[in-house]
């Protein structure tokens, strides 16, 4: 492969290397708002918890692939409870209620992790074998982004299979359309709100982990993330999971590819995105719901 | 006494949109519930359901007292609500959208009555050539069909109907009267608000019509058809 | 004839020795009117950051307006533990013979909360609520600003000990009661330029990579101005701006390698350094990267040995190899490293091994505060400018700075440090164990740059 080519290959990988992340965190996102109408703002602070905690089991257990499976689940457990003992005595005051509850309960999280673990920055190191380089056509490319690459995408398709090939799925797609209905024909919609919760906080939580090795854990982690997949959210279309699929790698490749080329506009690129996208289809692109 | 509701009471915010209302569905009857737009007749269902809940009063079902409970143990007890609006679900296919109205997702095979696909599809046989197209596809007088049959694959015991005319075309209205006739000489008892008067007398034996919140008036069919004051009160615009 | 000819090798003679005599005096008058008194230095055993002993009384106020909460809370936390110990140094000597009474030092926590409008309040309150004498201040050019106007308002000295952006003391932000005692972007710049132009004379490639605000810009074009003057045959080979907090340093990594680019110029501090760094040679571009804050020791350790072989530091704080060149200077070193092992968490990190480096820099910013304090004998504003204007420190480093009148500005040495693995930080690390940091690599050859080489930016308006 010539040496440009290469170059333009490795920034389409690291596109989407970074839009695999950036699905991870705002799938969950996008069914909590579709499904229960919740902004969530603290998903984001979710994430950078679960980096927190796969940082501590490492450092407890010195197994990445432990930390990976349990911090997620516990994160998981922390956006249930969250769910329901404080989501659902709030749901009477409507959005606004909810959407100041996620706000302030993403501000505990974050005083929360300065507490227990101070401001500065933690590593999270990778595990050996997923260190180095590998060769592709001529180029070197480092193994964990393609690790990324390649969980993410299993996810995604567990998760389809799940959405569209069995009942829980069926009922979740449905719930998006209209809770209300699915709840009025028999079906217990408080238990499926907080599966869907609990696994759109794991997967956030996954997401968190994965990309903690690349990055340190600091309290900031949540900022940027945040931002990106709401963008990611409001362009895919609240509830739509292909949406936020499509707009996290269109993002990711955005990003990129804008430094590669654009580079002073890099920044705003995907703001200009989301700006043009919503122009043509206000409701995102795959959107269904208001 | 299939239901019993007594002097229910509910509130959208500080307006009172339900007062003292009571009425009764026996076993095997249908029922109409009548009224012109905006009394409360669908506050009334909504409130049985559990999707409003009410402030004082009791619905009783089966001799268990159901007041306010989250709506799908309302449905697993056996009420099935067919909503205003239709509300199919626009994503989910024709079958999906049945099959979402089966209570723990299995239909029961051993009872010989429950309802299943083909006796929905001898009920409405335009469905058995839209099994998989998207409920979005279907026009609006097939949409209240398929919410009617999604309610019904929940094997209720009775059925509440708001408004399923709503919109529809006069030859639609007619094939609305007669699946209901058909569910209910199937053995489910009816709950049906309308405010297509013709329609509703044809199918209900009792009314009940509402005004402003209340109840204003309950009798036989036969006697609300005597009485011209009483529909002039209450219905005429 | 005779006499013509002795005439003649008498004016020559004479004439060489004047040459001799000019160019061995530097530009700069850098004599030391004060100098860290290593004889007074007490028993800092005692000292805790955690457990501070606050004086009583009349004291000595210095406020230390930072962020102590927030995502930059570490900042404060290591601006406190620095002033602390400079405190207590005087402290534990008695304090400091002010306005006719000995007064010792009182340190005092502002939280700025790394915004403006709070550092504002914060800082008004100091002065105006506790009486403070002294403000010190902070990283973040945006908050030392506000700093430095509410000083100016209330005519209270502002120590700007840890923001580089040479505007602050410039124009119509100047104040003459702000005094910077740190170095400045502009210095930074041109001596990565001389070092590498000058000293190293070795690649030619660079690739400036800065953090996308107005210190950024900066740095870059400081830069580009000594590439201009001590470097013209280098080639600028690309040139980025990175958003700050940047998640994926990926994509500009890949344009740097594909550039051909041999070292990559930055004044990205924590978190981007770090990410910065790690992300680079997770990729396995293995360049070096010439730098100001590539020096946190916890994550050069994560780097580990390898990776961070090769990394170009510019310091201010030291003055070349070897770091100890006296037995005071090794006793003072000890000092804080026997007081360190009993510190707890948060101060029980790597990053505070050694009162060095950035640490260094804040101690003797106090230490020269107090030092010009002392010799005023008040903490009257004016007396102090009176002083520290032209005012010439050496501090326990051995590093000698001077307080530029026309504009506060500090001219010191910087040093370009290479660094290196355990084994061969002998050179700069002359005491046992003999290495600055065994998981990592670090200093090892030190080069001074002449102080005329790398003078602070001098606004016309102010230097004439």
């Amino acid at each position: 492969m010539d040496a440009s080519v290469a170059m333009y290959v490795a920034q389409g990988i690291h596109g989407l290397a970074y839009g695999m992340i950036l699905f991870l965190v705002a799938s969950g996102l996008t069914l909590i708002f579709g499904m229960m109408g919740v902004l969530n703002l603290a998903h984001a602070a979710f994430f950078m918890l679960s980096a927190y905690f796969g940082y501590q089991m490492l450092a407890w257990t010195g197994s990445f692939w432990l930390a990976l499976l349990v911090a997620p689940v516990l994160t998981a457990v922390f956006g249930i409870l969250m769910e329901r003992f404080l989501l659902k005595k709030v749901h009477a005051f409507g959005h606004m209620g909810e959407l100041i509850l996620t706000v302030g309960v993403s501000l505990i999280v974050l005083d929360g992790v300065k507490a227990v673990w101070g401001t500065e920055s933690l590593p999270l190191k990778m595990p050996p074998i997923l260190e180095g380089l590998v060769q592709i056509g001529g180029m070197q490319y480092p193994i964990y982004r393609l690790f990324i690459i390649a969980m993410a995408l299993m996810l995604l398709a567990i998760l389809s299979l799940v959405l569209y090939k069995t009942r829980l799925g069926m009922v979740v797609r449905a719930a998006v359309s209209d809770a209300e209905m699915v709840n009025a024909l028999g079906i217990n919609v408080p238990l499926v709100f907080m599966c869907v919760f609990g696994v759109g906080t794991w997967m956030a939580g996954v997401a968190g982990v994965a990309i903690a090795p690349i990055l340190t854990v600091f309290p900031g982690l949540a900022d940027q993330m945040g931002m990106d997949a709401f963008v990611v959210v409001v362009v895919g279309g609240f509830g739509s999971l292909g949406g936020a699929f499509l707009v996290s790698i269109i993002g990711g490749l955005i990003s990129s590819y804008g430094v590669q080329f654009l580079s002073q506009y890099a920044a705003v690129l995907m703001f200009v995105f989301m700006a043009v996208a919503l122009a043509i289809k206000p409701m995102g692109l795959f959107g269904e719901r208001e | 006494m299939l239901l019993e509701v007594t002097n229910l009471n509910t509130y959208y915010g500080q307006s009172h949109a339900l007062q003292d209302m009571s009425l009764q569905v026996a076993k095997g009857e249908v029922v109409a519930l009548l009224g012109r737009n905006g009394m409360g007749k669908s506050t009334t269902l909504k409130s049985i359901m559990g999707l409003l809940k009410p402030r004082s009063g009791k619905v009783v079902f089966e001799g268990r007292e159901i007041t306010g409970q989250a709506p799908y143990k309302i449905a697993q007890a056996g009420i099935g609500y067919v909503p205003e609006e239709r509300r199919i679900f626009p994503t989910l296919s024709v079958l999906d959208n049945l099959m979402m109205g089966v209570k723990g997702g299995k239909i029961d095979t051993a009872d010989p009555d429950a309802w299943t696909i083909e006796k929905i599809f001898d009920h409405f046989p335009f469905m058995k050539e839209r099994t998989h197209q998207k409920g979005a596809h279907l026009s609006g007088g097939e949409q209240q069909m398929l919410t009617i049959g999604r309610t019904l694959m929940g094997n209720p015991k009775l059925l509440m109907v708001d408004e399923p005319t709503e919109g529809l075309s006069p030859i639609m209205v007619k094939e609305v009267r007669d699946v209901l006739r058909k569910i209910s000489r199937s053995g489910i008892s009816i709950l049906l608000v309308e405010h297509n008067l013709k329609m509703a007398m044809s199918v209900a034996t009792r009314v009940y019509l509402m005004a402003k919140a209340h109840l204003g008036y309950t009798g036989t069919v036969a006697e609300l058809a005597a009485n011209a004051e009483v529909r002039a009160k209450y219905l005429e615009v | 004839m005779k006499t013509m000819k002795r005439l003649l090798a008498v004016t020559i003679f004479l004439s060489l020795m004047g040459l001799l005599l000019a160019s061995a005096v530097p530009a700069e008058e850098m004599k030391p009117k004060a100098t860290f008194d290593f004889n007074k230095f007490p028993d800092m055993s005692d000292f805790d950051p955690n457990q501070p002993v606050e004086p009583g009384g009349d004291t000595i106020k210095i406020a230390i307006v930072a962020s102590f909460s927030g995502p930059a809370a570490a900042v404060g936390e290591i601006y406190y533990a620095c002033v602390a110990w400079a405190a207590h140094t005087i402290n534990k000597q008695g304090g400091l013979m002010v306005d006719g009474k000995k007064k010792m030092v009182q340190v005092f926590k502002a939280d700025g909360q790394s915004k403006p409008d709070v550092t504002k309040k914060v800082t008004e309150r100091m002065i105006l609520q506790e009486n403070v004498d002294f403000l010190w201040g902070t990283n973040g050019s945006h908050l030392q600003k506000v700093i430095n106007q509410v000083a100016d308002k209330y005519k209270k000295i502002s120590v700007n000990a840890a923001s580089l952006s040479d505007e602050l003391q410039e124009g119509q932000d100047f104040s003459r009661y702000s005094f910077m005692t740190t170095f400045s972007t502009e210095q930074i710049g041109r001596t990565a330029a001389y070092y590498y132009g000058q000293v190293r004379k070795k690649e030619k490639k660079f690739y400036i990579l800065c953090q996308d605000y107005l210190f950024g810009h900066s740095m870059a074009e400081a830069f580009k101005k000594g590439i201009k003057e001590y470097y013209p045959e280098a080639e600028i080979v690309g040139e980025d701006y990175h958003k700050l907090f940047l998640t994926d340093f990926a994509p500009y990594l890949t344009k740097i390698k594909a550039s051909g680019a041999e070292v990559v110029y930055t004044g990205d501090w924590i978190p981007d350094a770090a990410n910065l760094l790690k992300q680079a040679r997770q990729m396995g571009i293995t360049l070096p990267f010439v730098d100001i804050f590539m020096n946190e020791p916890r994550f050069l350790v994560e780097v580990g040995i390898e990776g961070t072989k090769g990394l170009v530091n510019i310091g201010q704080y030291g003055i070349g190899n070897p770091a100890f060149r006296n037995e005071e200077q090794i006793k003072y070193h000890k000092a804080w490293q026997n007081a360190r092992t009993k510190w707890k968490a948060p101060y029980d990190t790597v990053l505070y091994t050694h009162p060095s480096g950035n640490i260094g820099a804040y101690i003797t910013s106090v230490y020269w505060l107090l030092s010009v304090v002392e010799r005023a004998a008040s903490t009257d504003p004016d007396k102090i400018i009176k002083v520290w204007e032209d005012d010439v420190y050496q501090g326990p480093s051995g590093n000698v700075y001077k307080m530029r009148a026309c504009d506060h500005k500090q001219i010191g040495l910087l040093t370009v440090q290479e660094y290196v693995p355990p084994e061969e930080q002998k050179q700069s690390y002359n005491i046992p164990p003999y290495y600055w940091f065994k998981d990592c690599s670090n200093a090892g050859p030190v080069h001074e740059v002449p102080i005329e080489k790398n003078l602070p930016k001098a606004d016309p308006t102010l230097c004439k």
